[in-house]
């Protein structure tokens, strides 16, 4: 089984199958490019990812590995096709695998799995977000997502104004 | 975290806040609700970007008079300082308001490149309007237009001329340069309803002759009202399409829907013969000979026909045969029947027929005439496909009142998979009975006491219906049917009049919990019930119309109706109402006085 090592920006190689690989758009592209540029075609590829932690890195995997059999969903795929497919990949595996972490450790995992472009787990973990969103108030939201208001003058009184236009329209 | 540091692509970031990438926030928002994404534009400017996209698809601006113009200029005024995107898809102007005039221009200015839809009157039929839509509305994809039928040119401050001397002038002089955009390439849907008003026919000609240049890839046309006074721009229509179409233009036509062709048969012959890619047709039969064509069409084109509403004018000839019954219509999903009471002999082999709407119709005849044997056990195709199975018959004889009753106790046996059900006139325990016969029922809309309990009486068996009764009688009925526990992915309810509300309620609806959707008319509920309903039930949607709320605080919302009015037949609760009662995942409240 050919193999590929992916190793984290802290240094930690995991060692995986290509097939399992492949199914990171960022990954796939990554072991193409190796192929193309040495000359070896025994060599076993070796991708660094500077952008993502050993912990994180191992969450990917570990869903990767759990979804193999799923039917690769194509990246670009537009709000509406993908609506659907977001609902129904929301196992019970998935529920159990995001259940214990905390909003951090799901913010790095969104960021890792748009950096490798794994569109399932994209998918679930934004789900979980827009869970986050729902029926909290403007500033539970800023505190939760750790966002600061960036309005100028009087911009938010503009958007309150707008607002209000949509709600009596 | 400043956004602008983040939005530089950083190797180095590891720890940035991915609820600032656009693209994560797009996913994160798909599936938000409005009042959600009216929330999440307060949040910060990113997000106050990326909402207003999504709310792009939820919001209507409707501009009926200079009033609410000063107010939306008011409102949009420094808009772009906050967020580069219009907020609303589509403009509705009210009949008092020009699209040409030179104030709701600028007010429309900035936005006019993001709208989608426009909703005009008709007094759109200045010189300038084409040249005005060509250049300004550029992404236009439907245009609707409304209102009385005359198109002559319009009085306002600038166009004081209202002579065809004057427009001819114009013309030449904004057309050579502009060579760039001659027409409106993603205009896909044009709709017409219009009222009765005395047309002159050379304008007409001209602004239809306009219009229909200016849609090469028109797919939806529309003609909604009935009006035998305007049969005459109806035919100019028909001729200015048919012109177009020799030139090669429109031929993407993939719908046309115009419940009232009254001008005769040859338009429809030309639409049904023109070999339109027609996707959806619906039409009026009036004559033998408009069935004629109908039949034909169906037999060569019929494959990838996916909906077809047919009218039938009372008068119709018996013994219509509208397509041979070895038609094959493989992609027909949905049928729609009205007034279909005499003919007979329908269409053959449906194979996915999933809807099927019967207005005004002899339920019995039309069923039969769909290939619907109404005692042979054996399935058809049609039993098996059925889905959905609407029956709205504003008036029920005797006759037909007991034929509701003898199809009622004949659906679970004869479609086994039908999963919304709308019958009209139902009596409570017609309702009982399709609550326990059907195992996979999704969605019930059963308006009960269309016909008053005396009417039921007088043409029921005496014996057997004799203790129905107003009120707690009736009901008993349907609440020994609320306790159905088979019924698992019921999520709708729409009921009538029940009588004691708070009773049908507390000890029926409450215990539903799939419900998602539930419309209650006519019926008196305490606030009380109502506060129980919203927080036991994980409602969606929750509709009152016509009902009285006993409570102090929903009668003060209802004396307020300014600030809620969301559409002509129901009043809206504001946002912060719905925020402050904190009503979870609650999507609309309708409330709705008598």
């Amino acid at each position: 089984m050919a193999l590929v090592r992916v190793i984290s920006s802290d240094g930690a190689a995991f060692l995986v199958s290509q097939r399992l690989a492949k199914r990171s758009g960022k990954l796939k592209t990554e072991i193409e490019t190796f192929r193309k540029s040495s000359d070896n075609s025994e060599a076993q590829p070796e991708i660094r990812i500077v952008t993502i932690r050993a912990e994180i890195l191992r969450l990917v995997l570990q869903w990767l590995q759990q979804h193999q059999n799923d039917p690769v969903l194509p990246a670009n795929q537009n709000e509406q096709d993908g609506r659907g497919d977001a609902e129904m990949g929301q196992s019970q595996w998935d529920r159990d695998f995001l259940a214990p972490m905390d909003l951090g450790i799901v913010m790095e995992l969104i960021l890792a799995a748009n950096h490798l472009e794994v569109k399932g787990l994209l998918d679930i973990t934004c789900k979980l977000v827009e869970s986050k969103i729902t029926g909290r108030t403007v500033d539970e939201i800023r505190t939760a997502f750790k966002l600061k208001s960036d309005f100028k003058g009087n911009e938010e009184e503009q958007t309150r104004l707008e607002n209000r236009w949509c709600v009596e329209n | 975290m400043n956004f602008f540091q983040a939005k530089r692509p950083s190797r180095k970031t590891i720890r940035m806040n991915p609820i600032i990438i656009p693209r994560i926030i797009q996913i994160s928002f798909q599936h938000l609700n409005y009042i959600d994404l009216l929330k999440c534009r307060y949040v910060c400017k990113l997000w106050n970007e990326e909402a207003t996209k999504r709310l792009q698809d939820l919001v209507i601006v409707h501009l009926n008079d200079w009033h609410s113009i000063e107010k939306f200029n008011r409102v949009f005024s420094s808009h772009d300082k906050v967020s580069k995107f219009p907020l609303f898809k589509a403009v509705r102007l009210g009949k008092n308001l020009n699209l040409v005039d030179t104030n709701l221009q600028i007010s429309l200015g900035k936005f006019a490149s993001g709208i989608k839809e426009l909703v005009v009157n008709t007094k759109i039929g200045s010189p300038e309007w084409r040249f005005l839509l060509v250049e300004q509305f550029v992404n236009l994809n439907e245009l609707r237009i409304y209102g009385p039928a005359p198109f002559q040119p319009i009085i306002s401050g600038r166009d004081v001329s209202t002579d065809g001397k004057m427009s001819k002038l114009k013309t030449p002089v904004a057309s050579p340069g502009s060579k760039k955009s001659q027409n409106l390439p993603n205009l896909t849907l044009l709709s017409f309803n219009l009222t009765n008003k005395k047309t002159e026919d050379i304008f007409v000609r001209r602004f239809l002759r306009d219009l229909f240049s200016l849609t090469p890839n028109l797919e939806v046309l529309e003609w909604i009202k009935e009006d035998p006074f305007l049969n005459d721009f109806q035919k100019t229509m028909f001729d200015c399409l048919m012109n177009k179409t020799k030139d090669g233009f429109m031929t993407k036509l993939k719908v046309f829907r115009c419940p009232s062709l009254t001008c005769g048969t040859k338009e429809l012959k030309d639409i049904l013969t023109k070999g339109f890619p027609l996707k959806e047709i619906e039409v009026q039969i009036s004559q033998e000979v408009s069935a004629h064509y109908l039949e034909h069409f169906l037999e060569s084109q019929g494959k990838t026909l996916e909906l077809l509403k047919l009218n039938f004018c009372p008068g119709t000839p018996l013994n219509i045969m509208v397509a041979s019954p070895y038609t094959n219509l493989v992609h027909l999903t949905e049928i729609t029947l009205t007034e279909y009471r005499r003919s007979i002999g329908f269409v053959g082999y449906l194979p996915c027929v999933r809807k099927l709407t019967l207005i005004r119709t002899n339920i019995k005849r039309a069923l039969l005439s769909i290939g619907w044997s109404f005692d042979s056990q054996d399935q058809t195709e049609l039993s098996k496909s059925l889905e959905s199975l609407y029956i709205y018959n504003d008036y029920l004889s005797r006759e037909q009142g007991n034929c509701t009753r003898e199809i009622v106790l004949k659906l679970a046996h004869c479609f086994p998979n039908l999963r919304i059900i709308r019958l009209e006139g139902l009596d409570d325990s017609s309702v009982r009975h399709l609550l326990k016969g059907f195992n996979n029922l999704q969605e019930l809309y059963a308006p009960m006491g269309t016909y008053s309990d005396e009417a039921f009486r007088s043409y029921t068996d005496k014996d057997q219906y004799a203790n129905v009764n107003v009120g707690l009688a009736s009901n008993r009925y349907v609440l020994s049917a609320f306790d159905a526990t088979h019924l698992k992915n019921f999520t709708a309810l729409e009921v009538e009049s029940i009588g004691l509300g708070d009773k049908f309620i507390t000890h029926g609806i409450i215990h539903w919990k799939s419900l998602r959707s539930l419309t209650i008319k006519y019926a008196r509920i305490s606030f009380q019930t109502l506060t129980r309903l919203l927080f036991e039930l994980d409602l969606h949607r929750l509709r009152l119309q016509y009902c009285t709320v006993l409570t102090d605080r929903v009668l003060e919302v209802l004396d307020d109706p300014v600030e809620m009015i969301h559409d002509d037949d129901s009043l809206d609760l504001s946002h912060d109402m719905i925020q402050k009662w904190r009503f979870g995942s609650f999507r609309m409240l309708f409330v709705q006085v008598p």
